[in-house]
């Protein structure tokens, strides 16, 4: 049996917690109890072994996928109070207004010829310009169940701006998907 | 971006959408990787993960204390995980089986892309604690998974659990002495 003090502070002790008066009485306790110093020893063995359960890790690709679905079903959703559907790109860009207004305004006037021609045409190229005067691409293809592909530079921005195209599709929860999976997938492309 | 935890969730509490991405990125991981440890399989740890912080999401503005986000957001995961081994439980009792949930588009997607891959020199000794950790009783179980091999604190495990420290930490003694019988059993 281990002295009950050393049971109550073992915890605080292996954590770093405890302080100096009691961590110096543990010590000391644990040169002269040779029971407790032995389930010191085989507790902190154990806590080790347990830290090298491997991690689990699926990789890159599936972070990137994991991130864009949960904003699909977050902030790429427009907010339930106000009901306002036809203003889809106002809230996701309302945080981000300055970077994003540029390529967003290109991109909704393109939504809209798109659905003005959308029998006519099967793809629609897209460029527009970052406030770094990086340029982008981007595809709509399709009709109304479109599928929109942007290509850019990897940034913070991007998820906001991902968001809003998810929303200009008006396809299903199906349909999100794919479009954030081939999304999670493009490279940026060089100027 | 390198705000601050405590600013981040500030501003993820007043509906900042680039907040909320933040903390995506910052927890996304530690969420998987608990929601995994418990469930074992990848399809079920890719939902709760996603649930998570989807629940969160809608419970933002009713997170007071910022310090809580991370217990909060464990507990949600943890609770969710709780659910699922319950349910499959329900469904196929006594059978030990790696079951599939109904096909879906969702389960779809996650399936193209493999679960963790651990690397072999590791794989042995890491199944073995697996199988030993996978022997407590399910509150133990939790506390060894989010204190010993996650790494919590007593405190964030015991928000997490939505119980005192106190019974975090009788729930690990005990834990820790069964594991330690089991593997002396299995490794020695
Ligand atoms: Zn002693």
């Amino acid at each position: 049996m281990i002295c009950r003090h050393t049971e109550t502070y073992f915890d605080d002790y292996i954590e770093g917690k405890l302080n100096p008066q009691d961590k110096t009485r543990l010590e000391e306790h644990l040169r002269d109890c040779s029971e407790c110093r032995e389930y010191v020893e085989q507790e902190k063995e154990l806590m080790q072994l347990l830290k090298t359960v491997p991690l689990a890790d699926p990789g890159e690709a599936y972070w990137q996928h994991l991130e864009n679905s949960i904003f699909a079903r977050t902030i790429s959703q427009p907010e339930v109070e106000t009901g306002k559907s036809e203003y889809i790109f106002t809230h996701p860009i309302k945080a981000m207004r300055r970077h994003i207004l540029p390529v967003a305004a290109v991109i909704i006037l393109l939504i809209i010829s798109l659905a003005l021609v959308e029998s006519h045409f099967s793809s629609w190229p897209l460029s527009a310009r970052w406030q770094n005067q990086k340029a982008y691409n981007a595809t709509l293809i399709g009709n109304y169940n479109t599928t929109v592909l942007i290509e850019q530079p990897r940034s913070e921005i991007e998820s906001d701006l991902l968001g809003s195209l998810i929303l200009s599709a008006p396809g299903s929860a199906i349909h999100n998907l794919a479009v954030l999976e081939q999304l999670s997938n493009l490279k940026p492309e060089a100027n | 971006m390198n705000k601050d935890l405590e600013d981040l969730v500030k501003d993820f509490t007043k509906g900042d959408h680039a907040a909320f991405a933040e903390l995506v990125r910052r927890y996304k991981k530690k969420v998987y990787s608990v929601a995994y440890r418990i469930l074992k399989n990848h399809l079920d740890a890719d939902d709760v993960t996603q649930e998570a912080f989807v629940r969160i999401y809608e419970k933002r503005r009713e997170l007071r204390a910022v310090s809580y986000f991370s217990g909060f957001l464990l507990r949600i995961a943890t609770n969710y995980s709780i659910d699922l081994v319950r349910r499959r439980q329900k469904r196929f009792i006594s059978v030990e089986d790696e079951t599939e949930n109904l096909p879906s588009v969702q389960t779809e997607m996650a399936n193209k892309i493999a679960g963790p891959d651990r690397d072999i020199e590791n794989r042995e000794l890491g199944d073995i604690i697996d199988r030993a950790i996978d022997t407590l009783p399910p509150r133990q179980k939790l506390a060894i998974i989010l204190h010993d091999v996650e790494g919590y604190s007593m405190t964030e495990a015991a928000m997490a659990l939505d119980c005192p420290e106190a019974t975090i930490r009788s729930n690990l003694h005990i834990a820790r002495a069964k594991l330690r019988k089991w593997l002396v059993k299995r490794l020695k």
